[in-house]
């Protein structure tokens, strides 16, 4: 997790990653792969969870505040969307930008108080605000209740942000958005308020003894943290067309957000997108090939996998590459290696 | 105008007085020494000044303006900048990164921060270390890199608590080194200091701290023998006696 | 009135079980600063074990509880043994999530093993037993267990607070390394306290399909209460789970009954988020 950051500018491991997004943006261009829908599917979801690992990232990895209440600002971006749609008959777009805002708003508003709970007092009570927010859902007439958003049909097209016939135009909004949000991360990391961010982590009474307001940076990472959150959350309605809150509002996706990014690698770049690479098409291809084996299966398999994971190398499978890449790197001295890695 | 100012500051923990009315300055360009056995309340005064304790009595200025009850943050934006006395890296960061946290204090831009940092770390030699986990350094490292962290942020007055404990005597000499070379850029110095052979030589003033109070207050030669300082560290035993074996070779 | 009066007892008794559920995470996090996700887990495996106990040889629930503790006792051990004890050292959020993983395959496992069909056991001593008194209606399984919630809530904190076992496990709480000075083996007292936290949680699963359907979804909001209880009550106090399991039972009761049944948990959990917001470290927290 320690990488030299010295020369702010552009450095080599960016080029790597915008490589990247360029053949990512090339895939559509393979017959091959846009006629498989499933797997345009599972690229797709990989790349929306990988956005959404890097947004929790944000907060939960540089900013070392656990929060298990993402799902909440997952949740009121797609209803934010949903209800541009559904109920007001509108473009999604105007419903994402208050979407986003209004997950902004709630993170702001119930993390204040929150940040002054410490270790497990302060994960239990994201806990209990998902709780609370699901059931509130539940209840409100407005945002459709238990029955959640129904997507009529509308025109296709960007304006819409609506395919039916092909995935390919999912496809570049999810590469988009994974591009947006790991840009805006890749920024904040090696600007002033990354380094801030990453000290009130380490050492929040000391960051502060050095001048940083630690209320403010954990506030405004929080906001931004669920800001993205929420455009994630936008993306996902219009790609279900359906949303309850059951669906967003719940514990097991507010752990999603939390486990790809641990398993990933947390404080990490590259963490979030390694998480989503390999759990994703696991969940996926276990779901498909044994779903039908009578009830979760796949999700043993998972289970284990996490316990694994987690008990063998906190770090996350960023750390098991780390670890690798020094032994290739310098077999000699393995052990004593005084390269840093990068990642 | 001083540049510090600490006026009948008390601190109380309950019951327990830490500090009881504690009062000195610090003027602008001066090295001062803050000494006295342990538990006299020189670390606690430094919280209070610092703001990571609230005062339970007292008032505390900086550059003219009151900074009694600030937050620890204004303070040091302020340009008063403490280190810690249980060194505090910032562990899964490295050493230059470290650094560079304090530098963006001064320095949003940042080429401009980084340049700061760069020689804070080549003044602090540490250079070598550099892109090492701060986490990783040796005891003597991770103080130097305290230093360079707080100077990085370009401090009006640097208030350093304990810098020298642990230190081996040629650590110790290069240190004092640094402290002149720090004072030559202009930089005030308030320093908490149990290493008598590291205060003395450099302290214009010292201010010396019994039971949380201020006992003694003046340049280090007069206040190496005044009795109330040698009473307070060697008792009042062998102060009653050094100052008779005084009288008896004053009188023969 | 008389509602009023119903709603509380319902309330209570309902409050004495979360205790008996939390007072086994009460001394785990006490002990080892551990939250077990897989809590509620074993509440459920325990209510399977009676259940089947029950279903193919009419055992009832009453005797075969200790089975469910026993079993429980020997799975929170092996949980210790085989995950728990490499967390330690790390990350505080690593236990967390290795138990969010064993609570997963453990959900997942009677999933397949069987199936998510709601399963009641029928014929036993005590269920749908009630009596009358006054003008309040008991039923008698909760009254039992209840009173079984009691007698192990104020066993664990006799042992821990009276007896040398009891003396070495709060050392080992307050301070392993200087506990180990002391020559106690901190190893077999964090084995033993995962073993009886899983106890008590298996005393209280086992009992509870007397008048409790069992599926394997039962579990997570378990979980989600016992970790509000411990964490109301404050960090290592079991009075204080006791005291805080009461009243989340009350206030369940109260919000389900004069608001709406689904607002029972937005009051339950704005308790807590009111109680920690006041007292950050919980009622008794220290």
């Amino acid at each position: 997790m320690v990488t030299p950051m010295h020369h702010g500018a552009l450095k080599r491991k960016d080029l790597f990653w915008l490589a990247l997004v360029a053949l990512m943006a090339l895939v559509p261009a393979v017959s091959v792969i846009t006629a498989n829908s499933f797997l345009m599917h599972v690229l797709i979801l990989i790349l929306l969870f990988a956005s959404m690992a890097q947004a929790w990232n944000i907060i939960g990895g540089y900013g070392g505040q656990t929060s298990f209440g993402h799902s909440v600002f997952f949740g009121i971006g797609a209803y934010g969307a949903g209800m541009a749609v559904v109920t007001y008959g509108l473009s999604p777009w105007p419903g994402i930008g208050v979407g986003m805002l209004a997950a902004a708003a709630v993170a702001v508003l119930i993390s204040y108080p929150c940040f002054k709970l410490s270790g497990h007092y302060f994960a239990i009570a994201t806990f209990a605000i998902v709780e609370i927010f699901n059931r509130l859902f539940l209840v409100w007439y407005w945002v459709g209740g238990a029955l959640g958003l129904d997507y009529p049909m509308v025109e296709e097209g960007l304006a819409n942000l609506m395919w039916y016939d092909s995935k390919t135009g999912y496809y570049y909004c999810a590469l988009v958005l994974f591009a947006l949000i790991f840009g805006i991360v890749r920024f904040l990391e090696g600007h002033r308020f990354g380094y801030y961010l990453r000290a009130v982590r380490e050492g929040q009474e000391t960051a502060e003894s050095l001048g940083v307001n630690s209320t403010a940076v954990k506030l405004t990472a929080m906001a931004l943290s669920a800001a993205l959150a929420g455009l994630c959350g936008a993306f996902f309605v219009q790609y279900n067309l359906r949303v309850d809150p059951g669906m967003v509002m719940s514990l097991d996706m507010s752990m999603k957000f939390v486990l790809v990014t641990i398993l990933g690698g947390a404080g990490t770049l590259a963490g979030p997108l390694l998480g989503a690479a390999v759990l994703i098409p696991l969940q996926e291809y276990t779901r498909a090939l044994w779903g039908g084996l009578g009830g979760g299966v796949d999700l043993i398999v998972f289970g284990v996998l996490i316990i694994v994971i987690v008990v063998k190398q906190p770090a996350g499978i960023s750390g098991i590459v780390r670890d690798i890449a020094k032994r290739f790197r310098r077999p000699a001295d393995a052990k004593g290696g005084t390269s840093v890695g990068t990642a | 105008m001083a540049l510090l100012e600490v006026r009948d500051v008390t601190k109380k923990f309950g019951e327990l007085v830490a500090n009881d009315r504690v009062s000195f300055t610090v003027d602008a360009g001066e090295i001062v020494g803050l000494i006295g056995p342990n538990g006299a309340g020189k670390t606690t005064l430094f919280n209070c000044v610092s703001g990571l304790y609230p005062v339970t009595a007292g008032r505390i200025f900086f550059g003219g303006a009151e900074v009694t009850g600030l937050p620890s943050y204004r303070i040091a934006r302020m340009g008063a900048v403490r280190t810690f006395q249980v060194v505090r890296p910032l562990k899964d960061m490295t050493v230059f990164d470290n650094v560079l946290v304090g530098a963006f204090l001064h320095g949003a831009g940042g080429a401009q921060a980084r340049e700061a940092a760069e020689s804070c770390i080549e003044l602090c030699g540490l250079a070598e270390y550099a892109d090492k986990s701060a986490g990783d350094l040796p005891i003597g490292g991770k103080k130097r890199l305290e230093l360079a962290r707080a100077l990085a942020t370009r401090p009006k007055l640097l208030m350093l608590d304990e810098v020298m404990a642990g230190l081996t005597s040629t650590e110790v000499k290069a240190a004092l080194e640094l402290i002149r070379h720090i004072r030559e850029k202009g930089i005030t110095l308030l320093i908490v200091e149990h290493v008598m052979e590291a205060i003395m030589p450099i302290a214009d003033r010292v201010v010396v701290l019994d039971g949380g109070i201020n006992i003694a207050e003046g340049p280090p030669d007069r206040i190496i023998d005044d009795e109330r300082v040698i009473s307070a560290y060697l008792g009042a035993k062998f102060s009653r006696r050094l100052q008779a074996k005084r009288e008896e070779r004053t009188n023969a | 009135m008389d509602t009023l009066l119903q709603v509380l007892l319902d309330g209570i008794l309902n409050g004495m079980l979360y205790a008996l559920v939390a007072v086994g995470l009460c001394l785990i996090w006490g002990v080892m600063d551990v939250i077990n996700f897989a809590h509620g887990e074993y509440v459920m495996i325990a209510m399977y074990v009676t259940y089947w106990l029950g279903f193919l040889a009419n055992v009832d629930p009453l005797i075969s509880m200790f089975a469910g503790g026993l079993f429980i006792f020997i799975l929170g051990a092996l949980t210790y043994r085989l995950i728990i004890k490499y967390t330690i050292g790390k990350p505080p959020l690593s236990a967390l999530l290795a138990t969010f993983g064993l609570a997963m395959l453990l959900k997942n496992l009677c999933l397949n093993q069987f199936t998510p069909n709601f399963r009641i056991l029928s014929n036993t001593w005590l269920g749908d037993k009630t009596f009358q008194l006054g003008a309040l209606i008991v039923p008698v399984p909760q009254l039992v267990t209840a009173l079984v919630a009691l007698v192990v809530v104020g066993l664990t904190f006799y042992v821990v607070r009276s007896t040398r076992c009891g003396w070495a496990i709060q050392a080992t709480a307050m301070d392993k390394e200087a506990a180990e000075l002391m020559g106690i083996n901190t190893e077999r007292i964090y084995l033993l306290v995962f073993g009886i936290g899983g106890a008590t949680v298996g005393l209280a699963g086992g009992i509870m399909p007397t008048y409790l359907a069992v599926h394997p979804e039962v579990g997570t909001m378990f979980s989600l209460i016992a970790f509000i209880c411990v964490a109301m009550g404050g960090f290592g106090s079991i009075p204080g789970a006791l005291v805080a399991a009461i009243l989340i039972g009350v206030v369940e009761a109260l919000g389900g009954y004069y608001i709406a049944p689904v607002f029972k948990y937005v009051a339950v959990f704005g308790l807590y988020l009111a109680v920690v917001f006041l007292r950050p470290k919980g009622i008794f927290g220290w």
